[in-house]
């Protein structure tokens, strides 16, 4: 049997000849991604003699969750420590408000690429697995990792999601994400990496493939990958920070698990309270009321994931008792947005668009749901804790969350597709 | 350091680190104090002391990479035993001088205020009611390392002079008890 893509990439990293499943591994990282780095720099001051970063080159800071703009003093401070922290350790790239949510300029800026290692304080790091990186949140120990450059992995074995098939209109990448997610269930990949593949992954664009990468974290697993193809590579040209060499499988690898989905006649999905692997049929909850929908958040934000809401809310109105709050995945994206014309059909439908950043997923800037509120949404979690306790909130693709801001309720989408 | 004593609380599966330690409250330690674990438990901020320990279920601390096992530390839950954990939370709360524990079969020993005798160093988790003793999943060794030296800070602290960003003539000024 042949090794997976993330055992060599991992054999790769620790300048080692192989390893495997269960072994303890320790590897040079390329890249570091930090969303709200403060008590890590909290740390170096109390470890004492810092004087910079590993390599500032390869340290990225995107205070995305909590500030687009500060949304109060205390916020403000906390960015403008971050900010000054990350200059006096030799932080190379810092992003302002504005700029978008960091996985998103990861991949956009050419942080990460084919074959490297990242890790991110922000559990959904798994994200760049979409370009065949192999990328993995660390959260507390970002600091050591920040001073060495190393970390350390559990190599995991690779569960193959194969997806073979065309999804029906209406059926975005979301909705079998979404679906996957509910077959592997909340632990259904711990410790473990997951690749997806098969026909329909490798049609997908790199920013749609993000959605399944990212969404593994929600299954428990360590690493989501997506094997590099003629899209990842066309996509890569010009962009990546370094010259860099892709690590593709052997042939004939070892999966400890397949998992293989037609999703020729799959329907709508829908995520549901209080866990974003509480997958169901969008047509058990239609009808169910809501107050705010959001197309936005690292699975969401994407220039296609606007295209689908613009698509449905085109010439149609949101609901008087619903806040529509649309937030581009980043300023490239918001300026495609605009020049598409697709911002002017989000104003005219009578959505809020804002600058690019988390959003309210995680609620810390604007768009706080009240006690009692139901809210539909693009991004990835919906967890208790994340916006009070007394919210629910439902996860869906932006056509069924653009279809429920029309309604005021959870609808399917299909009827205001042409 | 042998067996420790304590009342023993239970959780289910998929405890995630989000509903341990809410939005908001980061960084808010008696806030967070205040309302860790209630949204399972809404006993456990308010009844939990000191040299109590937690018997979870499959993936305790799923989900997020927020540090949730710093609340649950500063509560003074000497251990977490569990089924499975969440791959994150699991690291960041070794990290944090906690140590969690995986131990298939746990959770249906024990309910809530049971007691238990928790060796750390060995691995093993005593069922005070019947005596039966269960042996918990080898811990990485650098998690184990980490544990020895208080935590993340101390032990970046004893290995300093391997890295070179780090100035080698100042001594540490003091022993910091974990990150």
């Amino acid at each position: 049997m042949g090794r997976t893509m993330a055992l060599k990439i991992l054999a790769r990293g620790a300048k080692k000849k192989e390893v495997v499943p269960g072994e303890i591994v320790i590897v040079d990282v390329d890249a570091v991604f930090m969303h709200s780095p403060d008590y890590k720099f909290k740390h170096f001051e109390q470890i004492g003699g810092v004087k910079s970063v590993f390599d500032g080159e390869k340290v990225v800071i995107c205070p995305d969750h909590h500030h687009f703009l500060p949304a109060s003093q205390k916020d403000a401070n906390t960015v403008k420590y971050i900010v000054e922290q990350g200059e006096r350790y030799g932080v190379k790239y810092i992003y302002g408000p504005g700029t978008g949510i960091g996985h998103y300029l990861m991949v956009e800026q050419g942080h990460v690429w084919p074959g490297a290692i990242a890790v991110g304080s922000d559990s959904h790091t798994t994200a760049y697995g979409c370009i065949g990186c192999l990328s993995s949140p660390m959260n507390f120990e970002i600091t050591e990792v920040m001073l060495s450059g190393k970390a350390w992995f559990k190599a995991p074995p690779t569960i193959l999601v194969k997806i073979e098939g065309t999804t029906k209109r209406g059926v975005s990448a979301r909705d079998v994400a979404q679906y996957v997610l509910g077959e592997l269930g909340a632990d259904g990949a711990l410790w473990s990496a997951v690749e997806y593949g098969g026909s329909y992954i490798h049609s997908l664009s790199v920013w749609q493939r993000m959605i399944f990468s990212l969404l593994t974290i929600e299954a428990g697993g360590t690493f989501g990958l997506v094997e590099p193809d003629e899209t990842t590579l066309e996509f890569m040209k010009g962009r990546a920070k370094k010259a860099f060499e892709p690590v593709y499988n052997d042939p004939n690898p070892e999966y400890s698990k397949v998992v293989e989905i037609d999703v020729s006649d799959l329907e709508p999905q829908v995520a549901v309270p209080p866990q974003p692997s509480f997958t169901k049929l969008l047509a058990e909850v239609v009808g169910k009321p809501i107050q705010q929908a959001y197309i936005g958040g690292c699975t969401g934000g994407g220039i296609e994931d606007m295209r689908m809401a613009a698509e449905v809310l085109k010439g149609r109105k949101v609901n008087p008792g619903v806040r529509l709050i649309v937030v581009p995945g980043t300023r490239d994206m918001y300026g495609q947005a605009m020049r598409e014309g697709l911002v002017d059909v989000f104003n005219q439908a009578g959505a809020l668009v804002t600058p690019a950043y988390c959003g309210p997923c995680q609620q810390l800037c604007v768009g706080n749901l009240a006690d009692g509120d139901t809210e539909i949404g693009t991004h990835p979690r919906n967890l208790p804790g994340r916006a009070g306790k007394a919210t629910s909130i439902y996860l869906a693709s932006p056509y069924t969350v653009a279809a429920s801001a029309v309604e005021g309720k959870i609808t399917d989408p299909r009827a205001f597709l042409p | 350091m042998g067996y420790l004593k304590g009342k023993v609380w239970t959780f289910g599966d998929n405890i995630n680190s989000e509903s341990i330690l809410a939005s908001g409250m980061e960084g808010q330690m008696d806030l967070a104090l205040a309302h860790v674990l209630e949204f399972y438990d809404p006993e456990f901020p308010k009844l939990a002391k000191p040299g109590d320990f937690i018997v979870g279920g499959r993936n305790f601390g799923a989900s997020s990479g927020r540090p949730a096992g710093e609340v649950i530390r500063e509560k003074g839950i000497k251990a977490i035993i569990c089924e499975s954990a969440g791959r994150v939370f699991f690291r960041n709360t070794w990290n944090m001088a906690l140590p969690v524990l995986v131990c298939p079969g746990v959770r249906s020993k024990f309910e809530k205020g049971d007691e238990i005798e928790v060796d750390i160093d060995a691995g093993l988790v005593r069922v005070v009611k019947t005596g039966e003793v269960l042996k918990c999943e080898e811990v990485p060794w650098i998690l184990k390392d980490i544990y020895k030296a208080g935590g993340m800070v101390g032990w970046i602290r004893s290995r300093r002079k391997e890295y070179k960003t780090l100035d080698q003539s100042e001594p540490p000024t003091k022993v910091l008890k974990d990150g």
